[in-house]
């Protein structure tokens, strides 16, 4: 049976015992761009945002194109700065890891999240395992829908 | 008990009382008025001899709002107590706690006490006030900081990169490479743009005084289901009609105000808001409303956030003279409704 994208991404959230895997469409260059899954929410606001280039939580990730590791947003963010990161306030995510992906150009086409709804501790040992499964599992095949769809 | 004479103990208290007593007959002029209201009260103007008025005195009835005179109390029948604005001999307009009552229906003789506003009742007050100037002063700190934020990380390093870029170009020997680069920067100016365009729609919409109130709204309504996800369901029968400046800021934040919080707390993903213009019993009227079926909450509850979005809502819809009601059950949802009393601007 053939792998696809929403497996490897549902695979590893259950695997690492994320609440929330979240990956987003290949950012094009037309600048906004959207989810493309969010397992494990419970409302269809996600399906309607536009993500950008510049801005919140996609933002930091893609322009400094390195991975973003929180263990509990209440101690980093007030209501008010977590309400202009939308995933992280509407998906009641407390403790996260933000990795971008890249393609083969060397630079990043999307982003993957992993949260969970308590507060929760990312270890070097975990981060760096999660990190090795989405580049030899979750990478592959997001680039491989990204040539369909390009071919399409 | 029945020692002494209620006659004298009347007087006694009449002459001796802390608070100002004063008879006045239905057109307001003084009768008696014992010595802490001639103590407190400005006489100076007026011939002692002859009878003065009330109203010489009296500024008006307060009801948390400026002191006026449309409903005076020197036509009630009925007890009143209600607080009142009267001037001082010290020359100033000081709050009364006051209580008019006719006891001569015959004659139509009122008597009129009065007492001052309490030290504990000011005291109160101005804690309220202390506490709320902190948390507007909090609040406009934290909105510079994020603007602050916004134009540093996102602006001057955007900017700052196209910069960089553009001083490789010289070295660049290949053409299709310049071309290339050239590409690269146009298309980091242009997200730049949609960016600070982003920042100032936020802080204050140019399409909210060329265009007015509706096309300010859907455009923000397009922004919220963008960013937010959330779909509003606008309906409005305003087609295109322009109010006073403030009129229509009122409207726009005091509606923005509305469906953030909807959006923040109802849990839900659509929001309906409703505008309409109507004929009221005093001329024209705008209704806003903005309703959702979500979470709901107790309105004996303490606020969810600062509390100052609500404190806002209210004091520019009364700003502009209207009133704003919320209901809201858990469970349910939550209606926010509104009433603007308008006249409409031709331009």
């Amino acid at each position: 049976m053939n792998r696809t994208v929403k497996d490897e991404l549902q695979e590893l959230k259950e695997k690492y015992g994320f609440d929330i895997g979240a990956l987003t469409e290949m950012n094009n260059a037309r600048g906004t761009f959207k989810w493309k899954y969010v397992l494990g929410s419970d409302s269809q606001r996600w399906k309607r945002m536009e993500l950008r280039k510049g801005s919140g939580l996609t933002g930091v990730v893609l322009k400094t194109g390195k991975s973003l590791v929180v263990q509990d947003v209440l101690k980093i963010y007030s209501q008010e700065e977590l309400f202009r990161l939308p995933i992280l306030y509407f998906e009641k995510i407390r403790g996260f890891i933000a990795m971008p992906i890249w393609n083969n150009e060397e630079a990043v086409a999307g982003l993957v999240v992993f949260g969970d709804k308590q507060p929760r501790t990312i270890s070097e040992e975990e981060y760096a395992a999660i990190k090795v499964d989405v580049e030899a599992r979750l990478r592959p095949e997001f680039l491989k829908e990204v040539m369909l769809y390009e071919n399409t | 008990m029945k020692t002494h004479d209620l006659t004298a103990l009347l007087e006694a208290m009449f002459h001796r009382s802390k608070e100002m007593i004063l008879f006045v007959d239905q057109k307001g002029e003084i009768i008696h008025l014992n010595a802490q209201a001639e103590k407190t009260l400005d006489l100076s103007d007026y011939d002692r001899d002859q009878f003065v008025n009330i109203c010489g005195h009296c500024l008006g009835m307060a009801d948390g709002d400026d002191p006026d005179c449309t409903n005076c109390f020197l036509m009630s029948r009925e007890k009143m107590t209600f607080q009142v604005y009267l001037r001082t001999r010290s020359g100033e307009k000081a709050a009364y706690i006051a209580n008019f009552q006719q006891i001569d229906p015959k004659n139509h003789i009122s008597v009129f006490t009065l007492n001052p506003l309490s030290e504990l009742m000011k005291q109160q007050e101005f804690e309220h006030q202390k506490l709320l100037t902190q948390r507007i002063i909090q609040a406009q700190e934290d909105e510079r900081k994020r603007i602050s934020r916004d134009l540093h990380d996102g602006v001057t390093q955007e900017l700052l990169n196209v910069l960089l870029e553009m001083r490789l170009y010289k070295y660049s020997t290949d053409r299709t490479e310049l071309d290339r680069k050239i590409k690269d920067s146009e298309e980091t100016l242009s997200h730049l743009l949609d960016y600070v365009r982003n920042i100032s729609v936020e802080l204050r919409p140019a399409s909210l005084d060329d265009l007015g109130i509706e096309a300010a709204l859907r455009t923000h309504f397009k922004w919220m289901q963008r960013q937010y996800g959330i779909l509003v369901d606008f309906r409005t029968n305003l087609n295109k009609k322009r109010y006073r400046a403030e009129v229509e800021t009122v409207v726009y934040r005091v509606i923005q105000e509305a469906v953030f919080n909807a959006v923040k707390y109802s849990g839900i993903d659509e929001i309906m808001v409703n505008l309409q213009e109507s004929a009221s019993h005093s001329g024209m009227q705008l209704y806003l409303e903005i309703k959702d079926e979500g979470a709901g909450f107790l309105m004996e509850d303490g606020p969810r956030g600062s509390g100052l979005g609500l404190f806002g809502m209210h004091e520019r819809i009364n700003s502009v003279d209207g009133v704003l009601n919320i209901n809201s059950e858990p469970g349910v949802g939550t209606k926010v409704e509104g009433y603007i009393p308008v006249e409409e601007r031709v331009l």
